[in-house]
C-alpha cells in the first residue's frame, strides 16, 4: 500500500498559513499538496515546477462554480491551462456539461448536492472520459450531530451510479484552514461510514491525485495536442 | 466469531494553543460522543475502547481498542474539532499490538511522548 498520500483540496486562508501547513502535513503523513487557488496571495510558481518547503510539495488546484455561464467565462481564460480543475456542479445538468468539456479534469462532490437526482448519465460519461470524482470529507467532519446523517444520506445516494472498480474516486479533507487537514488514514476510515470499503481507497489519496498532477504537466509538453495525442517529428 | 485481539493507539492532540491543557475528563467524554454518533451503540460496543494513559500537558495519550476497531477509532478521533474551546485536530501517531511497543514507536516519532516519559506520566499500569 503506498505511504505517500496527498492532500487534493486545501484552502489557506492567510499567507502566513503556509509554514503551519507543512507542520501539519509532516505530521499527517502528506508529501504534496495541492492548494485551491482562489486567492492569489500564494504567488506560486508555474505548474511543473511546484512550491516546495521542506519536503512538502505544494500544487495548485482551482474549483469553479457550478452554474455553466460562469464556467465558460472562467475556463476560456488562458491562465487555467496549467492547473488542475475541478468543477463542483450544483445539480446533474451542469455536472453533464462539465464532463464533456477536455479542459476539466473531473468533479468535486459535496454535500450541497441533492442526493435525489439520477445521476446515472454522468457516471457512464465519467468512465467514459476517463475524469475523476472527487468527493469533499470536510462537511463529514465538521458537520454537527443532527447533520451527519443528511450528510452520509446524500454521499450514499451519489455513491450508488459509481462504480469503485472502474471510477477514480478521490478523498479529500479540505475544510478551511490548515485545522481543515486531517490524517489520511482516518479520512479513509470516514468513508468507511458511507460504504466506500477500504478496498476501492487505497488509490484513492495517493495514485490517483498524483496520476491527475502528472497527466496535468504533460499537456504542457509542446507537442502534446491533446486527449493524448503528441507531435512526433522525424529526425 | 473470531475472538477479540486488543490494539494499542498512541494520539495526539494538536491545539491552537500549545500552552492549553486538556482535561482528560473533556477528551474522553468526546470520543465516546463521537463514536457513538458514527458507529452507534453497536459500533461503541464493539470498540472495546478504553483511555490507558493521558497527559494532559503534553496532550498525548495511549487508547487500547479491539482490533476490528481500527479504522472506524480513527475517524472517530477525526470529528473531534473542539477542546476546551478551542480548534483541534486529533492525531494517532502510531498503532501497535503491545503497550511497550506503542510507547517505543510513539516516543522515536514524537518529541511529546519522549519529555513525557521523562516525567513518568507513562508508566504501565
Amino acid at each position: 500500500m503506498p505511504k505517500t498520500y496527498v492532500e487534493f483540496n486545501l484552502n489557506l486562508e492567510r499567507e502566513n498559513e503556509l509554514d503551519k501547513a507543512v507542520f501539519f502535513a509532516q505530521h499527517m503523513d502528506y508529501k504534496d499538496i495541492v492548494v485551491n487557488n482562489d486567492k492569489e496571495f500564494l504567488k506560486f510558481k508555474d505548474f511543473p515546477e511546484p512550491l516546495e518547503i521542506q519536503g512538502i510539495k505544494f500544487y495548485r488546484k482551482v474549483i469553479l462554480t457550478g452554474v455553466i455561464k460562469n464556467m465558460q467565462k472562467q475556463l476560456s481564460k488562458e491562465r487555467f491551462k496549467n492547473h488542475v480543475v475541478m468543477v463542483k456542479p450544483i445539480s446533474a445538468k451542469e455536472a453533464t456539461w462539465a464532463v464533456l468539456q477536455p479542459m476539466i479534469d473531473g468533479l468535486f462532490l459535496s454535500a450541497d448536492l441533492s442526493g435525489r437526482e439520477t445521476w446515472d448519465n454522468v457516471a457512464s460519461l465519467l468512465n467514459k472520459h476517463g475524469k475523476i470524482v472527487e468527493f469533499d470529507m470536510s462537511p463529514l467532519v465538521f458537520c454537527s450531530e443532527k447533520e451527519l446523517s443528511r450528510i452520509l444520506r446524500t454521499y450514499i445516494r451519489l455513491l450508488q451510479p459509481l462504480n469503485p472498480n472502474k471510477h477514480r474516486i478521490v478523498l479529500s479533507s479540505g475544510g478551511s484552514g490548515v485545522w481543515g487537514l486531517r490524517r489520511a488514514k482516518a479520512i479513509r476510515g470516514l468513508s468507511k461510514a458511507f460504504g466506500l470499503g477500504l478496498q476501492y481507497t487505497g488509490y484513492s489519496m495517493s495514485v490517483y491525485p498524483r496520476q491527475l498532477i502528472k497527466n496535468n504537466i504533460e499537456k504542457l509538453r509542446p507537442n502534446y495536442l491533446g486527449g493524448g495525442v503528441w507531435v512526433i517529428k522525424d529526425e | 466469531m473470531n475472538e477479540e485481539r486488543q490494539r494499542y493507539l498512541a494520539f495526539e492532540i494538536l491545539t491552537e494553543d500549545p500552552s492549553l491543557n486538556v482535561p482528560k475528563e473533556e477528551f474522553v467524554k468526546e470520543l465516546w460522543k463521537r463514536v457513538h454518533e458514527l458507529w452507534g451503540a453497536s459500533g461503541a460496543a464493539k470498540s472495546g475502547l478504553y483511555l490507558i494513559n493521558y497527559d494532559a500537558h503534553f496532550k498525548t495519550g495511549l487508547l487500547r481498542y479491539s482490533h476490528i476497531f481500527r479504522n472506524e477509532l480513527e475517524a472517530a478521533l477525526c470529528r473531534i474539532t473542539s477542546l476546551a474551546g478551542t480548534k483541534v485536530a486529533v492525531t494517532s501517531i502510531v498503532t501497535c499490538a503491545t503497550v511497550h511497543r506503542a510507547k517505543k514507536k510513539a516516543t522515536d516519532r514524537n518529541e511529546a511522548f519522549e519529555k513525557a516519559l521523562e516525567f513518568g506520566t507513562f508508566n504501565e499500569e
